[in-house]
């Protein structure tokens, strides 16, 4: 197991140098750079343009961009943002956490939602139950993350004004981590209620699907014969078996769940990664949309290891197959 | 008889009990305590010479500035109590308020006003055109500041009026060798305004209370809170809920959206900050034909319906141009004729240009570009040019550019017939009007002069003007200069689009005109029985 685990280590680290290379090329084919945009309200003199350009490396041939950020990066260097005047590292570790914050709350919401609603609709198909579940999740599908954001911000905000329609926390953040925790939570309810809007469809349609395959399996009919009870057929052998693809789904879902943040977060007007994406693309600040694109894509490369662990623990025929080699 | 003389005492009696009410009643006068809440786009920095708006509302309220311009755009002492040009405009002497102080409790003092110019000289990207006319700084004394000239300036002191353009800073913490527009204390700043910052809270919030040791009057508010919002929904919550005070309308919202806050009852929207004299214009390639030919250029200008998209597209929150330099400045022609919309004179302009309507009903055709930003601007006003033009017979191929990036690329390379920008005026023509018209300006970057109209005449107009101190002859000149471009019309203008404001009306006194929230808000207060 622990050869498998190095290797898929390797293979992630390889990917996410070849995420580096490739997006840097990526962003140089776009026309115009940031100093455009930085001198964009105009006046500004052939120098200033030139000493802008100098001091942010932009003035180098673009080979000697690529060296010397590849190595900067192997240093934990990021770069430094034109538009946000300070370290990329900086500005992004300032983001992160609230987009960490946001997606895991939409994760376990809509995982922990998705599965009951999905192993409920298995349970009885042509039950009115499972029609319900079915037509949620269609019309989740079907929603634009942003409008169902908005309409949640008129509708829990502005109507019955019983939610925060901005920002992370109070102004000023309440002092000590427990009222600060608190504060945090209340402000997220809207935005993480909406981004999980986006995954409870598609989790509780697998989880219905997968439930429905196993529990026609002969094995289930078998457990039954054996007289064991129906909770223990349906949480101790169905489940188990019908986790394997939600599992997979979950993890899949983590690029979605950025994507997601960029819209929820501007919406709910959150400082996370989302809205600071959004401007540094409008900015052409390529640091941070390098740094940015280099986070998610470890992000991604790292959930899909966890997905890989997580199967092993969950399925004792992999863990076997793993010796076996 | 009785009767009237009672009804006589009464009407004595009551009009006495009302004066006596008036006399006891107080005044409506400046208040202290409140707070007011700016809900604000991202603020990326707080350091006072990036180029975002957003930073430019903040910095009015963190730095202090030498002088100060009021609502009417006349000079008003600041930093500095009092100022002197010489007789012949080439010199300028500041003596400072001897109370002046930086945040920190340090003095200031005429070495770090010496050091302030020479770092927006140095840094700031209209550096070179607000103060290129600088010849030297000496510093007699530690309050007082002698700048030599080596032409006059009559722009010269309104560029010292707003932290935008000339930020009072400390030396001592600035000047320490690092680069400025990197500089470490930007997250930390040691300010020289109204408001000292109390807790940043970016990218969310910042926090700001008053600065015990400002120079004049105020500030009443006992906090002024900037609040990041990233969406026109949660902005207009905001307002209704009574948790935002203050907000540029322009930035989140489009000007329909702008009717929603007319239904609230505490707030208004105005049109406000003529002093960055905002004005949306087509720049049309002078290079190539048929845009080579004034006839053409005028015939394009002449088929667009300025009224139309003032009214109907911009629901009356802009204004229809009557020249370069926008009416409320203080250089604007504000009493010339709107240009003129005639559709029939602009097809006879065109036939007389040689370009003959063909049997597709198709003169020529042009591409027009604009940004996919600024939605009321950019986008409507470029998709009713489409078919607007084609009345005439002219075919628009419109594009739309993704980014800033990607159109001051097409724009800075001349690659283009036509193309809507959005230059300031900024406080004076010298900044924001000569640079799109004079022919040393013609350059491969956006916003220089990329028509490629190139006009001696108007090139010695503009330097007359920049050098003249007599305001009246100067407003002629400037008058002149206005006429000049307008009869050749190298580009056209569409519509003045100045900030809209949102407040809330208990926020008295706050600055409309002028810079209006980019200037200092130390003499706004919170009238809680303002009503609208």
């Amino acid at each position: 197991m622990k050869g498998g685990i190095a290797a898929r280590l390797i293979s992630g680290i390889s990917l996410l140098l070849a995420v580096v290379v490739l997006n840097f090329f990526l962003i140089q084919l776009a026309p115009g750079d940031a100093v455009d945009v930085l001198v964009a309200d105009g006046g500004a003199t052939e120098e200033a343009v030139k000493r802008i350009r100098e001091d942010y490396g932009l003035d180098q041939p673009i080979g000697t961009q690529l060296f010397t950020y590849v190595l900067n990066i192997l240093t934990g260097d990021l770069g430094y943002s034109f538009h946000f005047n300070k370290q990329v590292t900086e500005v992004i570790f300032e983001a992160l956490p609230v987009t960490i914050l946001l997606g895991l709350a939409a994760l376990f919401l809509s995982s922990i939602l998705g599965v009951v609603l999905g192993v409920a609709a298995a349970l009885r198909p042509t039950h009115l139950t499972s029609h319900v579940v079915t037509l949620i999740s269609l019309i989740g599908y079907a929603t634009p993350t942003f409008w169902f954001g908005m309409m949640m911000l008129i509708a829990f905000a502005s109507w019955l004004p019983l939610f925060p329609a901005y920002g992370l926390t109070s102004v000023p953040p309440p002092k000590g981590f427990m009222p600060y925790a608190l504060d945090a939570a209340y402000h997220l309810v809207l935005p993480a209620v909406t981004l999980a809007g986006l995954f409870l469809a598609s989790i509780s349609r697998l989880s219905r699907a997968s439930m429905l395959e196993v529990l026609n399996a002969d094995y289930i009919r078998t457990a039954e014969a054996m007289g064991l009870t129906r909770a223990s057929v349906i949480y101790k052998h169905a489940l188990r078996n019908a986790a394997i693809p939600i599992v997979t789904m979950i993890g899949l879902q983590l690029g979605q769940l950025l994507s997601g943040a960029v819209l929820v977060e501007t919406v709910f007007s959150l400082p996370g990664i989302g809205p600071l994406l959004f401007e540094s693309v409008l900015r052409r600040d390529y640091p941070v949309m390098l740094g940015i694109l280099l986070m998610s894509a470890g992000m991604v490369i790292f959930a899909n290891i966890l997905t890989d662990l997580t199967y092993r623990l969950i399925d004792p025929r992999i863990r076997g197959r793993s010796h076996a080699r | 008889m009785w009767f009237s003389f009672l009804r006589s005492c009464a009407h004595v009696v009551a009009i006495a009990s009302g004066l006596t009410l008036v006399w006891l009643a107080p005044a409506t006068s400046q208040e202290k305590g409140g707070k007011a809440v700016v809900a604000s786009v991202k603020i990326p920095s707080l350091n006072p010479l990036h180029p975002a708006a957003a930073v430019g509302q903040v910095s009015a309220q963190l730095y202090g500035t030498l002088l100060r311009m009021d609502e009417d755009w006349e000079l008003q002492p600041n930093l500095a109590k009092s100022w002197q040009v010489s007789d012949n405009g080439l010199q300028l002497t500041f003596k400072l308020h001897p109370k002046a102080q930086f945040h920190d409790g340090s003095a200031i003092t005429s070495a770090d006003v010496k050091w302030s110019i020479e770092n927006s000289v140095a840094n700031h990207r209209f550096g070179t055109a607000m103060f290129g006319a600088i010849g030297g700084i000496e510093t007699p004394n530690a309050q007082t500041i002698v700048v030599s000239l080596v032409k006059p300036s009559p722009a010269i002191l309104r560029s010292m009026t707003s932290p935008r353009f000339l930020p009072i800073l400390p030396k001592a913490v600035y000047g320490d060798g690092q680069k400025f527009m990197k500089h470490p204390r930007h997250a930390d700043p040691v300010g020289s305004g109204p408001f000292k910052l109390s807790d940043n809270g970016l990218p969310s919030y910042l926090v700001l209370e008053p600065f015990e040791g400002w120079v004049n009057e105020g500030p009443y508010l006992d906090q002024v809170v900037f609040q990041v919002v990233g969406d026109q929904s949660a902005l207009r919550v905001g307002f209704q809920r009574g948790e935002f005070h203050l907000a540029s309308g322009s930035a989140l919202s489009t000007y329909r959206d702008l009717a929603q806050y007319d239904e609230l009852d505490k707030v208004v929207v105005d049109p406000c900050c003529e002093a960055t004299g905002s004005i949306f214009a087509m720049d049309m390639n002078n290079r190539k034909p048929p845009l080579d030919d004034a006839r053409v250029r005028k015939a394009i200008s002449m088929a667009i319906n300025r009224p139309f998209i003032s009214e109907k597209l911009h629901v009356g929150r802009t204004f229809v141009p009557t020249g370069p330099i926008v009416a409320s400045n203080p250089y604007g022609m504000s009493d010339a004729a709107p240009l003129e919309y005639n559709l029939e004179q602009a097809k006879a302009l065109l036939d007389e240009a040689g370009y003959p309507e063909g049997s597709d009903g198709n003169r020529f055709e042009l591409s027009l570009i604009h940004l996919s930003i600024w939605r009321d601007l950019h986008i409507t006003v470029g998709t009713y040019l489409v078919p607007q033009l084609a009345k005439v017979g002219i075919k628009i191929n419109r594009e739309q550019m993704p980014d800033t990036g990607s159109w001051g690329k097409r724009v800075s390379a001349w690659n283009y017939d036509l193309a809507l920008m959005l230059p300031g005026n900024f406080h004076d023509p010298t900044v924001g009007v000569s640079r799109i018209y004079v022919c040393d300006n013609i350059k491969n970057r956006a916003y220089t002069n990329t028509s490629g109209h190139c006009d001696p005449k108007t090139d010695a107009l503009f330097e007359a003007a920049a050098i003249e101190t007599d305001d009246t002859k100067r407003k002629d000149l400037y008058r002149q200069v206005g006429e000049r471009i307008r009869d050749a019309m190298p580009i056209t203008w569409i519509s003045e689009t100045p900030t809209q404001m949102i407040r809330d009306v208990r926020l008295e006194n706050m600055p409309i005109g002028g810079w209006g929230f980019y200037g200092p808000m130390d003499g706004v207060w919170w009238n809680a029985g303002a009503k609208k």
